[in-house]
């Protein structure tokens, strides 16, 4: 036999020999082929393909979907390939959905993002339920971001415009991480209502807050009328006036204390006035009364005159 | 005179027996006011549900891990929060195995609560191991996020699942309102030993 024909037979015998090999020893190989990444709601297709199945082979695939579970039967078609479609609408929860394939000791793990739509609703809330004015006090306004199944928005911009009583304006931004927001907004202006109006791409909410005056910082007495006559037919009223940091009205129904020689007296402001009406003295005389409220304290003296106050 | 003596045995016989039973409701009582003080499920109460709050090994809550500002709870605040949470995925499992879903509106809110209602026609699964981190807490203690890592046992698998919650106070209890999974690992197990 020639050289070269025994080469050839030589070669024909081993790829033989290294195909009969290769085919007793070959394993069936799982693979999956698909998009890693979809928005919720839409739907999602996989490609399956087993190499060297056997006829009629099924492949069953279970997807773990946020708190959901989905489980299927997969019937292999010609040459081991199936295509495997998750329905519009059952993906709809955001976060990582684990798909697993078992074709008998096989396995083959798929990692699919679902990601959120675009926000469908806010619920925003202010951490107070009122501030000081005067930019003194701040507060943080919370903001939960989801899309229309109820995701949570992963990031998005967030604009708070701010506008005071008196038609001022201030803006404020900030980001949405992992569904919220936490932006922390400073009072402005005078005491009033503050508007707020949370905005993120499309979706809003207004908030108002109140902003409240700074506890009282300054108080006068006045007495109507300041001097009366002994004779007990007249009563006096003492006005008061309390204000705050900035010379407005205190909060209503701040109390101060009214202090006079045998009595007290506890009027209640509103509009950051209070008024008490007592009977006058009968004795000829100068009376002090003292209205205080917390540290800060003013007075103001009553002339009972005999016959005349101008006198 | 007889009379007397046996009216006597009698009270001196039932005294030990009545102050067991006393202390034993008391100690009940006791310890029905304490699981509600620490955040057990209200519902409990009506439907007979064990007032238990997580072990130390099912929920640990890391409050140093605050990530993203907002102020550190108090000792209570947190107490109430971890129970709260850790009884919401009590009331899922509950829910499975009863297909009673009144219960769930005790510690879910919407849209959160929606999911899981729909979720549960799809299969059973149990949470365990639950390591929470609270990642913010809102200044006026009714707003938590947290982020929690925690195994799912299904009958086949066993996973790890790390998942983001947002948590709101209303009406004096914690719900989840929002809540995002993450499946990063799976060991597939005996089905016999997955679910007890």
């Amino acid at each position: 036999m020639r050289p070269f024909r025994l080469a050839v037979l030589v070669v024909c015998l081993g790829g033989l020999l290294y195909g009969g090999w290769a085919l007793a020893t070959s394993r069936p190989l799982l693979e999956v082929l698909a998009i890693d990444e979809v928005m919720a709601g839409t739907d999602w297709t996989a490609l399956i393909r087993v190499r060297d199945m056997s006829d009629g082979d099924t492949v069953q695939v279970v997807a773990f979907h946020g708190l959901s579970r989905i489980e299927e039967t997969i019937q292999l078609g010609t040459g081991g390939i199936a295509e495997w479609t998750i329905a519009p609408q059952k993906l709809t929860q955001s976060g990582t959905t684990l798909v697993v394939f078992q074709y008998g000791e096989l396995q083959t793990r798929f990692y699919l993002s679902v990601l959120a739509e675009q926000p469908a609703s806010m619920q925003a809330f202010t951490t107070d339920n009122s501030i000081r004015a005067y930019g003194l006090d701040q507060t943080e306004i919370i903001s939960m971001v989801a899309d229309r199944f109820g995701n949570p928005i992963k990031h998005a911009k967030i604009v708070v415009e701010l506008m005071n009583p008196i038609g001022e304006r201030q803006i404020y931004f900030s980001n949405v991480s992992n569904g919220f927001g936490a932006i922390a907004v400073q009072s402005y202006g005078k005491p009033g209502t503050l508007r707020l109006n949370v905005m993120t791409e499309g979706v809003e909410q207004r908030l108002l807050l109140p902003q409240h005056p700074t506890e009282p910082h300054f108080i006068t007495l006045t007495l109507e009328p300041d001097c009366i006559l002994n004779d007990g037919l007249e009563r006096i009223e003492l006005h008061a006036t309390v204000l705050d940091l900035l010379h407005n009205a205190v909060i209503d129904g701040t109390i101060l204390t009214i202090r006079w020689a045998n009595g007290y007296g506890t009027p209640l402001t509103v509009g950051g006035k209070a008024v008490l009406r007592l009977p006058a003295p009968q004795a000829v005389g100068e009376y002090g009364y003292l209205a205080t409220i917390g540290e800060i304290q003013t007075s103001a003296t009553l002339r009972v005159a005999d016959q005349n106050c101008s006198e | 005179m007889m009379k007397t003596r046996l009216k006597f045995l009698l009270f001196i016989g039932i005294l030990p027996l009545a102050i067991i039973v006393s202390l034993l409701l008391l100690l009940r009582f006791s310890n029905i006011i304490s699981s509600f003080q620490a955040g057990a499920d209200p519902a409990a109460i009506f439907r007979g549900h064990q007032l238990i709050l997580p072990a130390v090994e099912d929920a640990v809550l890391l409050v140093s891990d605050l990530k993203r500002g907002g102020k550190y709870p108090t000792r209570s605040q947190r107490d109430e929060l971890i129970a709260s949470y850790w009884l919401a995925w009590e009331a899922i499992d509950r829910a499975y195995q009863t297909g009673l879903t009144q219960d769930l509106a005790t510690s879910w809110a919407l849209p959160a609560l929606d999911i899981v209602i729909q979720s549960l026609a799809e299969g059973g699964f149990r949470t365990e191991q639950h390591q929470v981190r609270l990642i913010y807490f809102s200044a006026d203690g009714t707003f938590a996020s947290v982020e929690d890592k925690f195994i799912v046992y299904t009958d086949h698998y066993r996973l790890n699942v790390k998942g983001d919650a947002m948590l709101t106070l209303d009406d004096g209890r914690w719900r989840v309102r929002y809540l995002e999974l993450h499946y990063n690992d799976l060991v597939t197990i005996d089905s016999t030993v997955a679910i007890k």
